[in-house]
């Protein structure tokens, strides 16, 4: 299991090299815009590697206020002292985003939030073995 | 053949002491075959409301998101959209918050017991319980005038300049705390009949707790040492408080035993950092003066900070306009019980508060 003192490159955790922005948002923040296209690749590469080198998602949400458009922040925890991470993808609101729970199955929770509040549709929104409904 | 059994959110096993939510179980031969869970009944909308009021505004939505850990969630958001402000606010504020966290750190996992107490049958122990939290409720109230916390934590520092009078208050409630402590050992968690009850009961691996982004004691009671941000993440802060101060409030089994007791070992732990920081608290400035109309540049934010149940995160966005363009929370209490279906199924159906207050879920957090 990887340990808090090691942290990952961004190579090791996306499989690339992502191009950083000139300026991000706040100092400990580090916002990183991906196509939507690029998102199954990434989920192929945290597949195919090990839980001892994958990162850790702290946070999925869209930010609100898009008509057509879903804004998807994925907030991820590379470990050591860097700073987090926000990989973010403009997709069409109708598009079907896929299914971060296969990776991190604490996903399934923040999917199925966005389903009830936001719309957003993921490909495995609920179910898993987990239930839970908004009374 | 399977009995439904359903647990409504007025039912006072469990409500109490946790919040609202309703429990489905399906009882076969005294056994829980299946359980689900109806939450949203204690929903509040807190996000969405704290983007129609101004930025030092939200701080007080914040607070009220999990009333147990009123400064953790205002310290999370205020942190975050310092972020956004680029401020950077005064050491002694950054020891207050600190020594703010843990007292309700303490308060928190004395409420715990509470509950813990009352579903064993120990109502004096509970009592006793209380009298210990209400100590640190006067410290809070001594502080900003509300036993929750609300309000201590404010854009740009804390409310109120920590004096002599406070720390005093906070060595003596310490000092009683610590005197009562055996006793909660010895009538509750080293008692034969509860560590015969609760050990092994409803076990959470290590792998399971990962997994499933448990956090706070829970994670560290399946020996997830790394879990606590004290010590990784914000350990230039907690760190070199003292020498031999480590995190090694930890066990490793993850029953409900091991989540009993770690609280006990988190709260004697909370003590010690506070004593550290009052040893190095700095003189200065608690605060920075920022207005009501405050417009941070556009930008994102994310901030982390352990709770009393664990890590409490919060994504800010502000897209220059005089309220938050984005507030989202990440509380630890909803993936517990995201995982609780999972825990539950198989205990016996007398034991199922038992392992739902060891988890000591929030469930105003849940809802949010």
């Amino acid at each position: 299991m990887r340990k808090f003192g090691k942290r990952m490159s961004l190579e090791d955790a996306f499989g690339f090299s992502p191009a950083l922005p000139a300026e991000g948002g706040g100092g400990a923040l580090l916002r990183i815009s991906v196509d939507p296209d690029l998102l199954l690749d990434l989920l192929a590469h945290w597949k195919s590697c090990g839980e001892e080198n994958l990162p850790h998602l702290s946070g999925l949400t869209v930010s609100p206020g898009e008509t057509s458009r879903v804004f998807l922040n994925l907030l991820l925890d590379l470990g050591g002292e860097g700073p987090l991470i926000c990989l973010e993808a403009d997709v069409p609101r109708d598009r079907l985003l896929p299914d971060f729970s296969q990776i991190w199955p604490h996903a399934l929770w923040w999917q199925q939030e966005l389903s009830v509040f936001t719309g957003a549709r993921f490909e495995c929104a609920g179910g898993g073995g987990v239930e839970w409904r908004l009374a | 053949m399977a009995t439904g059994l359903s647990f409504t959110p007025i039912h006072l096993a469990g409500v109490h002491g946790l919040g609202a939510f309703r429990l489905n179980v399906e009882e076969d031969g005294g056994l829980v075959s299946r359980a689900t869970m109806d939450i949203g009944y204690g929903r509040r909308n807190i996000e969405a409301v704290s983007l129609q009021v101004p930025f030092a505004q939200a701080l007080n939505y914040a607070d009220r998101l999990d009333y147990l850990a009123a400064p953790a969630y205002s310290l999370a958001l205020s942190s975050a959209f310092e972020e956004l402000l680029s401020l950077e606010i005064p050491e002694r504020a950054r020891f207050i918050r600190a020594i703010l966290l843990e007292i309700n750190r303490i308060s928190s996992h004395l409420h715990f017991y509470a509950n813990l107490a009352k579903v064993t049958g120990q109502a004096p122990l509970m009592n006793h319980c209380l009298r210990e939290r209400e100590r640190f409720s006067d410290i809070m109230e001594m502080y900003c005038g509300s036993r929750l916390g609300f309000g201590a934590v404010c854009l740009g520092g804390v409310a109120a300049d920590a004096t002599d009078g406070w720390f005093f208050r906070i060595e003596k409630a310490m000092a009683a705390m610590k005197e009562f402590l055996p006793d909660l050992r010895s009538v509750l968690l080293d008692h034969p009949f509860f560590e015969e009850r609760a050990r092994g009961l409803a076990p959470i691996s290590g792998k399971c707790a990962r997994n499933w982004n448990l956090q706070g004691p829970n994670a560290r009671a399946s020996g997830q040492a790394d879990a606590d941000l004290r010590f990784t993440r914000h350990r230039d802060l907690y760190g070199e408080i003292g020498p031999g101060l480590s995190n090694e409030a930890t066990l490793s089994e993850g029953d409900t035993l091991s989540r009993a007791r770690i609280r006990l070992e988190e709260i004697l732990l909370s003590s010690r950092m506070i004593e550290g920081l009052f040893r190095r608290i700095p003189s200065g400035n608690h605060r920075i003066r920022v207005g009501i109309d405050v417009v941070p540049p556009s930008g994102k934010s994310f901030v982390e900070v352990e709770g009393p149940r664990g890590r409490v995160s919060v994504l800010a966005e502000s897209r220059g306009e005089p309220s938050p363009g984005n507030v989202k929370f990440f509380g630890p209490s909803a993936m517990v019980v995201q995982q609780l279906p999972v825990i539950l199924a198989g205990i016996n159906i007398e034991d199922i508060f038992l392992v739902i207050h060891s988890l000591d879920i929030s469930f105003s957090e849940v809802d949010k």
